[in-house]
């Protein structure tokens, strides 16, 4: 998955359009990245990559890099 | 958005496709008070939009995380800050039991539980309503979890997990009376309908306490935006057919009747599963209407003959077979049943007929056929004005009694004066005050009568169980019965009362009771029972609306002066019964019902 794309699905799962992100980029470094969006952020990646991830990665995503690199692999 | 396609229907968008999607400009906007025992904030965006595609713009605010007892009793409550326009009860089984959630407890003692659970729900709900002041979706319960455990004895054993889930939905339909401001928001449906494992994520539910998947956060959205539309939205009530490549596959004119696709086996059997749903909403109180450029020889034949046909002609409350323009045709039928345009469904499988009558009359709800028959009853899990809350058994009736009126409209034509005609028609009225039993059909008709109904307030079910109980309101209300059977409940009036003084609001009757001098007997009835209580004077009031042109000068020719400052769009009215002519018409009899 390219930065773009990520970019593309945080804009629509945070409903921020604006929102540009970038390889630094964390859970808190984003106003609309919460717990709580972070639950449909996580739904939507499965969705996109065809994938589902465990418990434990769920909670290991927080930031870009993170999402990344796992993705990548 | 009036004409409903299934290309691009949001009913049908995933996820980010739905976010994206643009909604038609809302045509009321809403607030709605949630009680949760589960994480709802995913869903929420969902939610706004499917609300949005319904035409409403919705707020929704949250109650405390799992605390649904509290915000319904604590002194301090969200649910005072209304006005409030729904709430939502949503609970979960594995919060409430344990021994329901699928450990095959002992039957006894399931059935036990789920009778002190679906009380203590009840209870909150309408407790919820009354604090709310507003009416309460309290959603049944789904099995705590995919069933992973003894999957086959879940369903075949009595204590097995899907029967405690029954047991305890079926508790709750019991612990309902039916009539009240609760209605039950069916999640147990979403759940067969799509499956648990599709619709619930295990790995969620433990770390949010969100229970559901991306596709289950949808499905629940749906559900619940279609749930409020029902109650949010005016209902529609009829639904007007094309028959070629509608009713039935083919065109019968070239095709003739035995050339028709209808049928057990595809693409025939499509076309006939569609006439068996569109017989259920007759059941439910919708009438069905045929508009076809068709020559109507045709289309009785296979009404009558073709073996396969579900709808007769008697389940058509008219019929327009002929080559005039649809768009005339329609405005003929909304005559004919009295019916305003804004409460048809016109079902069709021309891009231009669709469109045509989309540009003539945006109000009506216009449903396109896809192209590929075996689709077609998809687009009935599209449309909101499909749902009922309440069925009651007036919605039942309503389609016998259509039917009947055409029978009478047919007899008016063969007497020379019409007061014969009234007397042929056998007319009892029961006319009644303060009639607790029939609440349910008195708010119904205060959110549903447009046309004959003088002042249009839109009283809800607790506004009006509050003039039943008040000391200084009447509540009047009649049925009908004639010669082609009984019309039900059709007539509501309520009367505040000060001193020597009444003032009526609220004064309406059903259009199936039109023309029959029923209203003014009604009037008549009210005023004789305002004297007998010492009333001497009465005041009235018209508020005119789009559709009420029919009650214009109806208190004027019941002889009620027109006060100073009316004008077209509100008149004041005021009679001294002294001076009111209270004499009944022969030809309805009264029975009386005194409270």
């Amino acid at each position: 998955m390219k930065l773009e794309e990520l970019q593309d699905l945080m804009r629509s799962v945070f409903q921020n359009n604006s929102l540009a992100i970038n390889e630094n980029t964390t859970i808190d470094s984003v106003a609309e990245w919460d717990s709580l969006s972070h639950l449909n952020l996580v739904l939507e990646l499965e969705q996109v990559t065809g994938s589902r991830f465990t418990t434990e990665q769920i909670q290991t995503f927080t930031s870009v890099q993170a999402i990344l690199d796992h993705i990548k692999k | 958005m009036s004409l409903v396609q299934l290309e691009n229907n949001p009913w049908f968008l995933a996820g980010r496709e739905l976010l994206a999607s643009k909604t038609p400009a809302p045509q009321r906007k809403v607030r709605i008070a949630v009680l949760r025992a589960y994480t709802v904030e995913s869903c929420l965006p969902f939610l706004r939009k499917m609300m949005g595609h319904c035409g409403i713009e919705a707020e929704f605010v949250l109650g405390g995380f799992n605390q649904i007892f509290q915000d319904v009793h604590a002194q301090f409550s969200f649910l005072d800050q209304g006005p409030w326009d729904a709430v939502l009860q949503l609970g979960m089984l594995a919060q409430e039991s344990e021994l329901l959630s699928g450990f095959l407890g002992e039957q006894a003692l399931v059935d036990e539980e789920a009778k002190s659970i679906a009380t203590r729900w009840v209870a909150l709900g309408e407790a919820a309503a009354k604090r709310a002041d507003a009416p309460v979706f309290l959603s049944n319960f789904i099995p705590a979890a995919p069933l992973n455990v003894a999957e086959v004895l879940q369903g075949g054993s009595p204590a097995g997990a899907v029967q405690a889930v029954s047991s305890l939905n079926r508790a709750l339909l019991d612990a309902l009376d039916g009539t009240g401001n609760v209605h039950v928001l069916d999640l147990m449906s979403m759940c067969l309908s799509h499956g648990m494992r599709t619709v619930f994520d295990d790995r969620m539910f433990h770390l949010y306490r969100s229970p559901f998947s991306l596709n289950g956060q949808l499905v629940f959205s749906r559900r619940v935006a279609r749930a409020l539309a029902t109650r949010l939205l005016e209902p529609r009530k009829c639904i007007v057919l094309d028959c070629d490549n509608t009713l039935w596959g083919g065109i019968v004119g070239e095709d003739g009747l035995n050339g028709i696709l209808l049928g057990d086996d595809h693409p025939g059997v499509h076309y006939r599963n569609f006439q068996k749903t569109l017989l259920t909403l007759r059941n439910q109180g919708f009438l069905l209407s045929i508009n076809t450029k068709n020559n109507e020889n045709d289309v009785f034949a296979v009404l009558e003959s073709h073996p396969s046909q579900v709808l007769k002609k008697e389940h058509f409350s008219a019929v327009r077979a002929n080559w005039e323009d649809k768009v005339l045709n329609i405005r003929s039928i909304s005559e004919e049943l009295s019916l305003g345009l804004n409460s048809f469904i016109f079902i069709d499988d021309s891009d231009f007929e669709c469109e045509k009558m989309t540009q003539a009359h945006p109000e009506i709800m216009v449903m396109q056929v896809p192209d590929s028959p075996d689709r077609i009853l998809e687009l009935f899990g599209t449309l909101v004005g499909l749902d009922r809350v309440i069925l009651t058994s007036e919605d039942q009736a309503r389609n016998r009694q259509y039917t009947q009126n055409q029978e009478r409209s047919r007899s008016a034509g063969s007497f020379e004066r019409i007061e014969d005609f009234y007397a042929s028609l056998n007319m009892f009225m029961d006319f009644q005050v303060d009639s607790t039993k029939d609440r349910a059909r008195l708010a119904q008709m205060c959110g549903k009568t447009n046309q004959f109904n003088l002042t249009t307030l839109r009283h809800s079910q607790a506004d009006i169980d509050r003039f039943l109980e008040s000391p200084s309101h009447l509540v009047y209300s009649f049925s009908l019965t004639d010669r082609f059977g009984d019309n039900g409940i059709v007539g509501l009036a309520i009367a505040g009362i000060q001193d020597t003084r009444a003032d009526l609001g609220t004064f309406l009757m059903s259009c199936r009771v039109i023309q029959r001098t029923a209203e003014r007997n009604f009037l008549r009835l009210i005023l004789r029972h305002l004297a007998d209580r010492g009333i001497k004077t009465v005041t009235a009031r018209r508020i005119a609306t789009e559709k009420n042109g029919l009650t214009k000068d109806f208190y004027d020719t019941c002889g009620f002066e027109r006060l100073p400052g009316s004008d077209d769009t509100s008149s004041e009215y005021r009679i001294r019964i002294a001076d009111a002519d209270l004499d009944l018409d022969a030809w309805i009899q009264i029975r009386r019902n005194k409270s």
